[in-house]
């Protein structure tokens, strides 16, 4: 069996892992909702349900913990003070919160003198894939993680190269090109490309 | 006679809008473009929200695909202290407005 036709096969599998992700999203909706009503245990329930994935990703944009848990604090007490903001018809909690805590993690790493962060080579900066996950990790978030990944192995390298480093350091396609030593059009191309193909992969999500 | 509104709305996905669409999902439109990106959904567009939304639920896939890692067990606390204030100020007030037998529906 192919490579392509094995992580193919392995982002359709597990209906039961959609339907799991199906599940949390509804529960973190209520406690979205429950959080407009100002009710603290409601967003107790979704940090203790939500915060590794929002941690992880912080501490993967900003790398270091000491700014993780800052972004992480700043995601949450914003969930706290605009629940009301939330609009499902524009997308999943799960989207709303990492879509905070990217944007929040990225103004931090720029807020820093001289962006030394995003100005480090990308496998540098990689160094937080590289630890060990937490072995009780959630069993839907760890199918939900071989999922994407199956998915991202399909790509080009080059488009994979491009789109993580397009999401995870938040660099101007001007940076992109520099950094990668291609025109911004190329770059242009890769993200766009490699969107494309992962939204088809993951339509179920998307 | 109001004069003709510029039509703001798409009638279709075309690869402009995907590609916009995709690359401000992924954090990397030029500013001055997605601010436009952004006026243009505050306009009505009933096409083009439905596609960023598709394309920022793949974005956010990517965090997905980082080990999970759990933030220190004493982060919580601080977030709860964080919004305490708040929570206790409702506290007061709810106490406040049965000391005063308020009728039901008021407010305080």
């Amino acid at each position: 069996m192919g490579e392509s036709k094995a992580a193919q096969l392995a982002v359709a599998d597990s209906r039961a892992g959609l339907a799991a992700g199906g599940a949390r999203e509804a529960a973190w909706k209520d406690y979205v909702g429950r959080c407009v009503l100002e009710d603290p245990a409601a967003l107790g329930n979704l940090y203790d349900e939500s915060s590794s994935l929002v941690y992880s990703l912080a501490l993967r944009v900003v790398g270091n913990e000491a700014d993780a848990e800052e972004v992480t604090l700043d995601v949450y007490t914003q969930v706290w003070r605009r629940a009301a903001a939330y609009d499902p018809e524009r997308g999943s909690v799960t989207a709303w919160l990492l879509t905070i805590a990217r944007s929040r993690a990225i103004d931090k790493v720029r807020a820093r003198a001289g962006r030394a962060n995003l100005e480090q080579p990308f496998e540098e900066s990689c160094e937080a894939r590289t630890h060990a996950a937490d072995p009780e990790e959630h069993t839907a978030m760890r199918q939900q993680r071989r999922r994407i990944l199956a998915a991202l192995d399909t790509l080009n390298p080059d488009q994979r190269r491009a789109l993580e480093l397009a999401y995870f350091s938040g660099l101007s396609h001007s940076e992109l090109a520099a950094r990668l030593a291609v025109p911004v059009g190329t770059v242009k191309t890769r993200i766009r490309l490699g969107m494309m193909k992962l939204r088809e992969l993951l339509v179920d999500y998307a | 006679m109001p004069k003709p509104r510029k039509a703001t709305h798409h009638r279709a996905a075309t690869a402009e809008i995907r590609e916009a669409a995709a690359l401000y999902s992924a954090g990397s439109l030029e500013p001055e473009r997605a601010a436009q990106f952004d006026k243009h959904l505050q306009g009505g567009c009933t096409v083009c929200p439905s596609e960023l939304r598709a394309f920022q639920e793949t974005a956010v896939q990517l965090a997905h695909s980082l080990p999970e890692r759990k933030p220190p067990t004493a982060l919580r606390g601080r977030l709860m202290d964080r919004i305490a204030p708040k929570a206790l100020a409702r506290v007061l007030v709810r106490a406040g407005e049965g000391a005063h037998s308020s009728p039901p529906g008021s407010r305080a």
